[in-house]
């Protein structure tokens, strides 16, 4: 059986997911959710789109959670990987 | 076919019939769909307030190709539910805020010009534009752009009536609309002319067509002295539905969750002081961009913004500054420019005469550098009440002079900008631009005069960017390949439903004379006019269309 995690990951810096030019004509709002992987090496690795919003959206808040800075999980004093849901959401005040 | 016939029936019938004939009725049936159209048109007209300006040059009669010895401007706005009634935003001393027609007195050896007589141009008569007050005589089919048009000469009935239409008309043959008359109105006086004047409509949204460009050429008499002048000026018109100012704000954000708690230490929502300040700096600027948008005298972001962007970025890049700026257009043809905020306006008649993107980065560069030294906004207009206030006040509550030190210490850093620039090896151009513009001002005086800024041009003193006009050759007018400047109306193509501004798509065409260059001055217009399609129609062209990216150069 594998050990607990000790500590989960600490986000250090969130970038601003970007509005498409397409969706804020179409006032397009909601939330894309991702299945990403906060990697032991500190990498951002997006697994598979849970659910999206299109036109443009979607790439956007990829691009947005690949650029995240994190702190990895620690296991047995070791960096550890972690999948974790991450959801990005769009609103507009008009 | 119906339609072909009837055409024919016209010339061979040799229009107008003395008989009551078949084809008289026809005739008749056209003329009545015609004046139903223009009584609708009026209808139409009563519910928009549209923007219009004039701008006039005076030319010495006894010198026809020497420049213009003196201007007047006019900026206003009609009523058409009163008639065509202006409201003045802004005028030179010879136009009149009273009164209607005729346009033009002479009181002494001043020309005096009626605001209401330009505005009246955009109709051919207001009241009585019917059958039983003018005869209607056909000419000729003729294409005007895209839109096939029947062209009738109109004369009134009655020869000793005063103020009426005397001209000819176009009208789209499609469905019967007014898109262009030309003539003058009838028995002109010495002391109180009617001017000639060639008046443009375009067609906006599916039947709908809307006064858009009127010009006017004439030659009033002598005043004492003997000293004749030419006239020759233009009236825009724009902002019949143009789209309130609505722009969105976004807030967007990146939450994670997973088995094991997340420690977020990326949440800054606090904002410092000098975050603050910047917040309040750009409220300001917001604030001023939307009146001035609301109000019809800025243009919405568009395409001719996209070209001055570029111009921008090229700055910005070779003098490595990561700042945000953005460049928007006043519609307006007096030449000028400013720094709002982060927001550089060029006004359109200031695009419109610059020969090339050069001149173009050098004016941008002179209000780029007021934003790199932070010369800044006024902050009071990041209070809201400040831009609410009656639009003709706009223009005495929204200046944006700057005092002379920062307009040399913008200038000095602009020519810095310039040397690390993409440009650097084209400035001689935007000093020679400089150059015309100086030896042009002085009969200029209403075009050199900024309607929200301060002034390129004292008299023929060059206010900044001396350094630049000082470097670059001689000025001659007289040689036809060194083209210093280029006549208003040159660049920019107004919508004038949406404001939306596009670049003018002009073949470049080789000068005969010097004289054709005529830089700074008006020229009469050649729209190519257009059917506006149907909302399908209009989506299965957009996608046979690949648009080239615009740009300044020709």
């Amino acid at each position: 059986m594998e050990e607990p995690l000790s500590a989960g990951i600490e986000i250090l810096d969130k970038p601003r997911p970007a509005y498409s030019e397409e969706a804020r004509r179409l006032k397009i709002e909601g939330e894309v959710v991702l299945q990403v992987l906060f990697a032991a090496s500190g990498e951002v690795r997006v697994q598979r789109l849970i659910r999206g919003l299109g036109h443009g959206l979607d790439q956007n808040a990829i691009q947005a959670a690949e650029h995240l800075r994190f702190r990895p999980a620690m296991r047995g004093g070791w960096p550890a990987d972690l999948v974790a849901t991450v959801q990005i959401s769009f609103h507009l005040a008009y | 076919m119906k339609r072909t016939w009837f055409l024919l029936a016209l010339v061979l019938t040799g229009w107008p019939a003395t008989a009551q004939t078949p084809e008289r009725n026809v005739v008749g049936r056209l003329i009545d769909r015609i004046v139903a159209n223009e009584r609708q048109f009026l209808q139409q007209m009563r519910q928009s307030r549209p923007l219009f300006e004039t701008y006039l040059q005076e030319v010495e009669e006894a010198h026809p190709n020497a420049p213009p010895v003196n201007d007047h401007y006019l900026l206003g706005r009609l009523d058409w539910s009163k008639g065509v009634i202006p409201m003045e935003i802004a005028s030179s001393a010879a136009f009149q805020k009273r009164g209607g027609l005729p346009l033009f007195r002479r009181s002494g050896s001043a020309l005096t010009f009626s605001a209401a007589g330009f505005a009246q141009m955009a109709v051919p008569d207001a009241e009585e534009f019917n059958r039983e007050t003018y005869d209607f005589e056909f000419v000729r089919r003729e294409f005007l752009g895209e839109l096939r048009c029947l062209v009738l000469d109109v004369a009134p009935k009655d020869k000793k009536a005063a103020g009426r239409f005397l001209g000819r008309i176009w009208v789209e043959d499609r469905d019967y609309h007014l898109v262009r008359f030309n003539g003058t109105y009838t028995l002109s006086k010495a002391a109180a002319i009617f001017f000639h004047f060639d008046s443009w409509r375009v067609n906006v949204a599916p039947g709908v067509f809307v006064p858009a460009f009127i010009y006017v050429e004439d030659l009033p008499p002598a005043g004492p002295g003997g000293r004749r002048v030419r006239l020759k000026g233009q009236t825009r018109l724009w902002g019949y539905n143009a789209v309130r100012p609505n722009k969105s704000q976004e807030l967007t954000d990146i939450l994670i969750e997973a088995e094991n708690p997340v420690s977020d230490r990326s949440k800054t929502e606090d904002a410092s002081p000098v975050e603050g300040q910047r917040s309040w700096l750009r409220q300001a600027e917001e604030n001023i961009v939307q009146r001035l948008e609301k109000s019809g005298l800025l243009a919405p972001a568009g395409e001719v913004d996209r070209v001055l962007n570029t111009v921008v970025n090229n700055l910005l890049a070779t003098s490595n500054l990561d700042l945000e700026v953005q460049c928007r257009l006043l519609l307006t043809t007096p030449l000028e420019s400013f720094a709002v905020g982060h927001t550089i306006v060029v006004s359109r008649g200031l695009v419109d005469v610059l020969p090339d993107e050069a001149s173009l980065a050098m004016v941008l560069a002179s209000e780029l550098a007021h934003i790199t030294l932070d010369h800044r906004t006024d902050t009071r207009f990041a209070f809201s009440d400040q831009t609410m206030f009656e639009e003709q006040q706009i223009l005495q509550r929204l200046r944006f002079n700057r005092p002379p030190p920062e307009i040399t210490a913008a200038s000095q850093e602009a020519v810095k900008m310039l040397a690390r620039s993409p440009y650097k090896d084209k400035l001689a151009n935007a000093g020679l631009f400089l150059k015309a513009l100086g030896s042009r001002a002085p009969g200029l005086p209403n075009l050199i005069q900024a309607n929200l800024s301060h002034q390129m041009m004292s008299g023929n003193e060059l206010l900044h960017l001396t350094e630049l006009a000082a470097a670059a050759p001689e000025l001659d007018e007289n040689k036809v390949a060194q083209i210093a400047a280029l006549p208003l109306g040159s660049r920019v193509k107004l919508d004038p439903w949406t404001n939306q501004t596009t670049l003018l798509k002009t073949k470049p065409v080789a000068l005969l004379s010097a004289r054709e260059k005529m830089p700074f001055e008006i020229a009469p217009p050649a729209p190519y006019l257009v059917r506006v399609a149907s909302p399908k129609t209009a989506a299965t062209q957009a996608t046979q269309n690949t648009a080239a990216p615009p740009s300044l150069e020709r």
